[in-house]
């Protein structure tokens, strides 16, 4: 709290996340990394609400986009509503349907399905366009929930606007687009100076994944908090959520605290030799990382099974836990040097050894493509082969 | 052990009737006399795995004076638990082929037949020969490397010198023989290599280089994954595509429903302007219908005017019609009156002719004629019915004596029915009374049984309870000598090892003491003194002066009469005090042992050990003995039990075979008397059989009874029959005495009233023939004026009819022709003229219409459509709206991307799983390869134990042996020169030839077959050879045939060996006799 306003300041505080796309799959990895990183995501709702506690925020609002699915598998709901259910909290958390997980009969946010049913009553769930939450006698929240996956209607214009001799704090919360963002189409679309037009302190909005203020500066901020763990190599501020702190001086704006809660980092490498690697490997933690590594080098026999060697260290096998957490290497890049590969091999190697060698870094050479691939793989099996049997 | 042949069974083979040849593995010494057919056991055994039964080459296997064919039957097992047999049998359409299998060597499994066995028994046993089928196969006995080296003919040792791989039919010998010698000179390592590789690449491939898709294998999670990946991403792609499709279809529909609003507006606007014209041209054409209709009137009352005049014109033309009519009348009539007086006159003619006297006469005669001829036909008809009367007698009289016939006939079958069932009755009795017999019999066997059973249960019983017994006595005994052993109380073994270990830890302790002592001093005065040394005490006495000397290991110790005690000891004081220690705790320990045991030595300690040991040795001895005893007598009570049912059950069977006893007869004396009953289950078998005799003969019986019963009511039946018809003949009779005469004139009769019915017929038909010609005239006559009265009746009314027609045509017109000139006269031409210009000048002046006046249906149809085309497009863009809200955005071109992401990370793993299995499976063939390379000179393998051997058998006279890479042996050498086959004796070419194969047979691991070979070799070298073939035959089945048993059978190993003696195993055929009919065994 040392960075927050003073208590005494402070007339509201707010936490704001959204984007948690639990249940959301990894097919790209293998089965048992996929469990991981799915489980991850139900990891860090728990931490997102111990900020909650911690902060002593007097609202949780999750603008959209929770699950990744309107109607995910009980593993994810059910791990949400364990969470809730354990904390016997007065503070509200409202819940609000987005694009991934919109309001339609079939979906967890439906009246009659067990997670609904299920939900302790400081949870909320806006179910319709224009839903007020009055946040004590100072403050209200309104909201509108996606109905649909995708659409163009300005969920946003659907929120009753101030009225007058309204003074309360007025907070906003939406699921869509801005259209500021490149290379999207817009889906439900959130016009620029929308908080000041609904007459909004606050505007809360879900979707992009990344930590941002839409309009810095702005009386009124309009925020993505982004999503609280990343859901892909290349997104940038993930892994936040946004608690936001508003002043007993109505003059003043909102300020917006970025708070990490996020527990893995993506990564990319790209190894262009033998030392890049050896630095790589000798990392301190990585077990909560996903990496993607890239070999891109031609390498003499020794460097070639050393290399294989620290990769088998990177992501483990049957006898060895993995370091990193999710390892996906891309080795096509990886090459041997064939050309003195025999010199390599033990000198008393038997003849038919030595012959066997000979022929296949002919082959190493000489062959097509796939040939040549399979032949230097070949020979480091064999070069393997012959170093353990000495 | 390598493959071995198990038994060799022939028949009806060259000179050989039968023989039946069991073999072990090891040595097999088969010997017998010449000519008894040793060769010809080497040739069914070459044939039974080489020779197809169709082959030519089996021609010298016939017997030469035995038309059944040869066959032969084969057992050799592979491996351990691998055991075929096959069997064959050489002769045209007779030809059979069997392969059977067999874990155990008893119960076997038929595994092929027919040609397929061939190619079988080739891939059991890989020597290089061609499985029948194939093209260009030789003729004869199939030949290869292999099949010369392990069953060629030794006396055609050249063949076996100059056999080389290269002319095997096929590759499997060659590859079987390059394994063997690669096996045998493969580098460890590169075992160890190729093993580890197989092993890798078995993990991912079968054994035909195909992926595995069993569970565990790489490939199929792969796989799966993959396939579920590609699903995934074409949903996805397709959904992607749906969205943008939907999107595409709402900008379309929105442009679609612009243009169709604005073509319904320019539909309505047409519609309209249609509407307009549509009004002006219906007055247009309400103008023109009054004008057409006042031309209509105009022309009407023109047309009245003509045909006014038409009219007038007709009626003079009509007036002129009725005159000529009235002409042609006239003329008809006065035709008639001419021809009206002579039809009179021809009818009055012919009545004339027929009111004639001649004609009354003719017909008087007829009617007299007719009259006889029914009086004729009256008399047939009676003499018809009088025959039918008779021949109803007739008939009657032959249907009885049928029935007579069938009487007699009946009466004969029902005497025969009933003698056979006399004799039925007769048999089932007997059969019943040996039933009876036998069934006593049986009851008897069966109580003789329950009997021996209880009998023999009640032995067992005697023999468990002394069982029991014995086991008491010895359980009792081995409680005495525990007793006994406990009362020794005797040391355990484990105290006596740790009395043991305190005295060797004392002995140690004091050992350490004995550090060595010697003491030196000279007395003063004489004195007498106790010496002490290492605990040997003596006493001693010293002179003055003398010098005295003692040495002790570790205790020294001197009592001087008058000076004092002076004693030394080994060691420092801790030692000491370890040795005392060491002392104390053996002493202490060993006391308390002695005293339990009240001993005094170790010594008797161990005795008593031993003597407690002997004790419950005999106590373990007794409870074995007893455990035996109790393991005889455990089921004595159920013996007992089993006795007392079996006696019981025997008792049964008593009383039961009592009462089948005939009177005064016992069971026992019965059974003493019959002597052996015979088996029960025979009885039983031999009882139901006759039962089923007597039920099948009473069978019969009823049916028999049935069958007489029947037949006399049948045959009663009969004779009421015959009864009756016998009375109804009487009746007839009667009636009718002379039917036999009847009979017997009707054919006469009827002959004459027929003759004279044909003689009335002939003279009516006289008479009628005999009208005259001239009333036939008079009547042509008549016939034909009165035809022409009529023609002329006719024409006089066609002449009438025609002048009332003209007339009436006349009337009519002149009637019209007054109506048309009333009407003329009141037609108004001009007015109707006037009034038509009036109606034309009203329709000039009405404004002109398009020349293509609109289809307003058509427009009103255009214009609904257009509205309603707008009001659809409406609808769909509105639906296909809501749809984009549903499936489309961002969110599915995100799954889109992270399925197409998925399917390339696991195209990069099967891509590496390819490259990883693909390096393996690499790695194996090549190197497979190199082996292979390094191993093409085969005949190096075998250089070593063929050069040795040679070299030892000729105390190295001949050193290397030459064997070329084909295995053809090339040369020997015979110290520095390098020699040729040719160049040595027969003997040595021999001797060569047997090493070779028996190298090639122990490389193999296969039997060996060695027919009457070296004949060349000397004793000494018969010698060395018999030791080679035994030391062979540890690894390998050697089979000798000779006819020199002693050759083989003598020596260290002739006890190993395994001697057949095949004169008693071979029957041959008698010289020109037939063959024997049964195998000889």
């Amino acid at each position: 709290m040392s960075d927050a306003p003073g208590d005494s300041d402070v007339a509201l505080t707010l936490l704001h996340t959204a984007d948690w796309h639990l249940g959301r799959r990894f097919p790209a990895f293998e089965r048992e990394q996929e469990t991981r990183l799915t489980r991850a995501r139900l990891e860090v709702v728990g931490r997102i609400l111990d900020v909650a506690e911690s902060r002593n925020v007097d609202a949780v609002l999750c603008a959209g986009d929770l699950f990744d699915e309107p109607a995910p598998a009980q593993l994810w709901w059910g791990g949400v509503l364990k969470e809730f259910q354990r904390r016997h909290w007065q503070r509200p958390v409202v819940l609000l349907p987005g694009n991934h997980d919109p309001l339609t009969s079939n979906s967890i946010y439906h009246q009659a399905h067990p997670f609904r049913r299920g939900l302790p009553r400081y949870v909320h769930v806006v179910d319709e366009p224009g839903w007020e939450l009055p946040l004590g006698d100072n403050a209200v929240v309104v909201a509108s929930p996606c109905t649909s996956a995708a659409g163009d209607t300005r969920l946003v214009e659907s929120l009753p606007k101030r009225e007058a001799g309204d003074e309360r704090i007025r907070i906003g919360l939406v699921h869509g687009q801005t259209f500021d963002i490149d290379g999207h189409q817009t889906n439900f679309p959130i016009p620029r100076g929308s908080a000041a037009e609904r007459g909004l302190d606050y505007l809360a909005i879900g979707d992009t994944h990344a930590f941002r203020e839409v309009e810095p500066g702005a009386s009124a901020p309009t925020i993505y908090p982004g999503a609280p763990e990343a859901t892909s190599f290349g997104e940038k501020d993930t892994g936040n959520v946004a608690v936001v702190f508003f002043p007993l001086d109505r003059r003043r704006r909102p300020l917006v605290h970025r708070e990490a809660v996020g527990a893995w980092k993506w990564r990319e490498e790209i190894c262009h030799s033998m030392p890049e690697l050896r630095a790589l490997a000798d990392e301190g933690e990585l077990s909560k990382t996903v990496l993607r590594l890239t070999l891109n080098m031609a390498v003499p026999m020794g460097e070639y099974d050393e290399a294989e060697r620290l990769l088998a260290s990177l992501g483990g096998s049957l006898a060895a836990t993995p370091r990193v957490g999710v390892l996906n290497v891309n080795r096509e890049g990886l090459r041997l040097m064939t050309e003195d590969a025999i010199a390599q091999f033990n000198a008393d190697m038997p003849d038919v050894l030595r012959a066997t060698a000979q022929r296949l870094q002919t082959l190493a050479q000489d062959g097509d493509p796939q040939q040549k691939e399979h032949a230097e793989r070949a020979l480091h099996h064999l070069y393997r082969l012959v170093q353990d049997a000495a | 052990m390598a493959m071995w042949i198990r038994q060799l069974n022939v028949k009806d083979c060259a000179g050989i009737a039968s023989a039946r040849v069991a073999m072990k593995p090891g040595l097999n010494v088969l010997h017998g006399p010449n000519e008894l057919g040793k060769s010809t056991l080497v040739n069914a055994i070459r044939a039974a795995l080489l020779l197809p039964v169709g082959s030519t080459a089996a021609q010298p296997l016939r017997a030469w004076n035995v038309d059944g064919p040869p066959s032969v039957e084969l057992t050799f097992e592979e491996e351990a638990q691998r055991i075929w047999r096959v069997s064959k049998r050489f002769g045209g359409g007779g030809s059979h082929t069997y392969l059977e299998f067999s874990r155990d060597g008893r119960q076997f499994s038929q595994e092929g037949r027919g040609r397929e066995v061939e190619g079988s028994l080739q891939n059991i046993l890989r020597w290089g020969i061609e499985p029948p089928g194939g093209k260009g196969g030789k003729r004869g006995m199939p030949a290869s490397f292999i099949t010369t080296a392990l069953l060629g003919d030794q006396r055609n040792i050249d063949a076996i010198l100059e056999a080389s791989l290269t002319d095997d039919p096929n590759a499997s010998g060659h590859e079987r023989l390059t394994e063997a010698l690669q096996a045998l000179a493969a580098d460890p390592r590169f075992k160890q290599v190729l093993a580890s590789v197989q092993a890798r690449v078995a993990e991912a491939f079968t054994a035909a280089g195909k992926k595995k898709t069993a569970k565990g294998a790489p490939w199929p999670a792969l796989k799966a994954a993959m396939s579920e990946a590609r699903q995934r991403e074409q949903d996805a792609r397709q959904q992607v595509e749906d969205s943008a499709s939907a999107r595409s279809r709402v900008a379309a529909l929105q442009s679609q429903v612009l243009e169709a609003d604005a073509e319904a507006e320019r539909a309505a606007g047409d519609l309209q302007a249609a509407q307009t014209a549509e009004r002006q041209q219906a007055q247009r054409t309400a103008t023109a219908k009054t004008l057409a209709a006042a031309e209509d009137e105009l022309k009407k009352a023109q047309a009245q005017v003509r045909s006014r005049d038409e009219k007038a014109t007709a009626v003079a033309a009509a007036e002129k019609e009725a005159e000529a009519s009235r002409k042609q009348l006239a003329a008809a009539e006065r035709a008639l009156a001419t021809v009206q007086p002579k039809v009179k006159a021809a009818k009055e003619r012919v009545q004339q002719l027929e009111s004639g006297d001649a004609e009354q006469g003719r017909q008087l005669r007829e009617q007299e004629a007719r009259n006889r001829q029914l009086k004729l036909t009256q008399q047939k008809n009676e003499l018809q019915a009088q025959v039918a009367d008779a021949q109803k007698i007739a008939a009657r009289e032959a249907e009885t004596q049928k029935i007579q016939t069938d009487i007699e006939q009946r009466t004969k079958t029902l005497d025969e029915q009933r003698s056979l069932l006399a004799e039925a009755e007769a048999k089932t009795s007997a059969d019943k009374d040996q039933a009876e017999v036998l069934e006593r019999d049986r009851d008897c066997a069966r109580y003789v049984a329950a009997a021996q059973r209880a009998h023999e249960l009640a032995a067992k019983r005697d023999a468990a309870t002394a069982s029991a017994k014995t086991a008491k006595a010895r359980e009792e005994q081995a409680q005495e000598a525990r007793g006994k052993a406990q009362g020794l109380n005797a040391p355990a073994r484990a105290e006596l090892d740790e009395l043991q270990r305190l005295d060797a830890e004392r002995r140690v302790a004091e050992g350490k003491l004995a550090v060595g002592l010697a003491l030196e001093f000279t007395p003063e005065n004489a004195s007498t003194a106790e010496v002490t040394l290492d605990g040997e005490t003596r006493t001693r006495e010293f002179n003055a002066g003398e010098r005295v000397r003692y040495e002790a290991e570790r205790e020294l110790r001197l009592v001087i009469d008058g000076v004092g005690v002076l004693q030394v000891r080994g060691g420092g004081r801790h030692l000491r005090q370890e040795a005392e220690t060491a002392i104390d705790r053996w002493r202490r320990y060993a006391d308390s042992l002695f005293e339990r045991a009240n001993v005094e030595t170790t010594s008797a300690l161990e005795d008593k050990r031993q003597e407690a040991d002997k004790l419950l040795a005999l106590a373990v001895e007794h409870d074995n003995k007893a455990t035996q005893a109790r393991l005889g007598s455990e089921n004595v009570d159920a013996l007992e039990q089993q006795t007392v049912v079996a006696k019981a059950q025997a008792k049964q069977r008593r009383e039961a075979a009592a009462k089948r006893m005939e009177a005064g007869v016992s069971v026992d004396d019965y059974i003493e008397e019959s002597g052996d009953l015979g088996d029960e289950e025979e009885l039983a078998r031999a009882i139901e059989t006759l039962k089923d005799e007597v039920r099948r003969r009473e069978s019969l019986h009823a049916w028999l009874a049935h069958e007489v019963e029947q037949g006399g009511a049948q045959l009663d039946n009969l004779h009421r029959d015959v009864e009756r018809a016998q009375q109804d003949i009487q009746d007839a009779i009667a009636q009718n005495e002379r039917w036999r005469d009847v009979l017997g004139e009707a054919e006469a009769k009827r002959q004459r009233q027929d003759d004279e019915l044909a003689q009335a017929d002939a003279e009516i038909r006289a008479i009628q023939a005999e009208a005259t010609a001239a009333t036939e005239d008079a009547r042509d006559a008549l016939a034909q004026i009165t035809k022409e009265e009529s023609a002329k009746t006719k024409a006089r009314d066609e002449a009438r009819e025609h002048l009332q027609d003209a007339n009436n045509a006349l009337a009519k017109l002149q009637g019209e022709a007054e109506t048309l000139r009333t009407i003329a006269e009141d037609l108004d031409l001009p007015g109707l003229q006037a009034a038509r210009d009036q109606q034309q000048a009203l329709l000039d002046a009405l404004p002109a219409v398009d020349d293509t006046p609109n289809d307003l249906a058509e427009l009103e149809r255009f214009a609904k459509d257009a509205a309603d085309n707008a009001t659809s497009l409406r609808n769909d863009l509105s639906a296909a709206q809501g749809a984009l809200t549903q499936v489309g955005g961002q969110h599915i071109e995100e799954q889109a991307a992270q399925a197409k992401e998925a399917l390339i990370a696991l195209a990069r793993r099967e891509h590496d799983l390819e490259v990883e299995y693909g390096g393996w499976q690499l790695l194996r063939e090549t190197l497979k390869e190199a082996e292979k390379e390094d191993a093409t000179h085969l005949g190096d393998a075998l250089v070593k134990p063929v050069s040795e051997r040679m070299a030892a058998l000729t105390d190295g006279r001949y050193s290397a042996v030459g064997i070329g890479p084909q295995l053809d042996a090339t040369g020997i050498r015979l110290g520095d020169d390098e020699r040729s086959f040719n160049d040595v004796s027969v003997g040595t070419r021999e001797q060569i030839g047997l090493l070779l194969r028996l190298a090639v047979a122990e490389a193999l691991g296969s039997f060996l077959i060695l027919d009457d070979h070296l004949t060349q070799s000397d004793q000494g070298r018969m010698a060395w050879i018999r030791g080679l073939l035994n030391e062979a035959a540890q690894q390998i089945q050697v089979v000798v045939m000779t006819c020199h048993p002693n050759a083989y059978l003598t020596g260290d190993h002739s006890d190993s060996a395994h001697a057949v003696d095949l004169t008693k195993c071979i029957k041959r055929h008698p010289i020109g006799g037939s063959a024997p009919s049964a195998d000889a065994t």
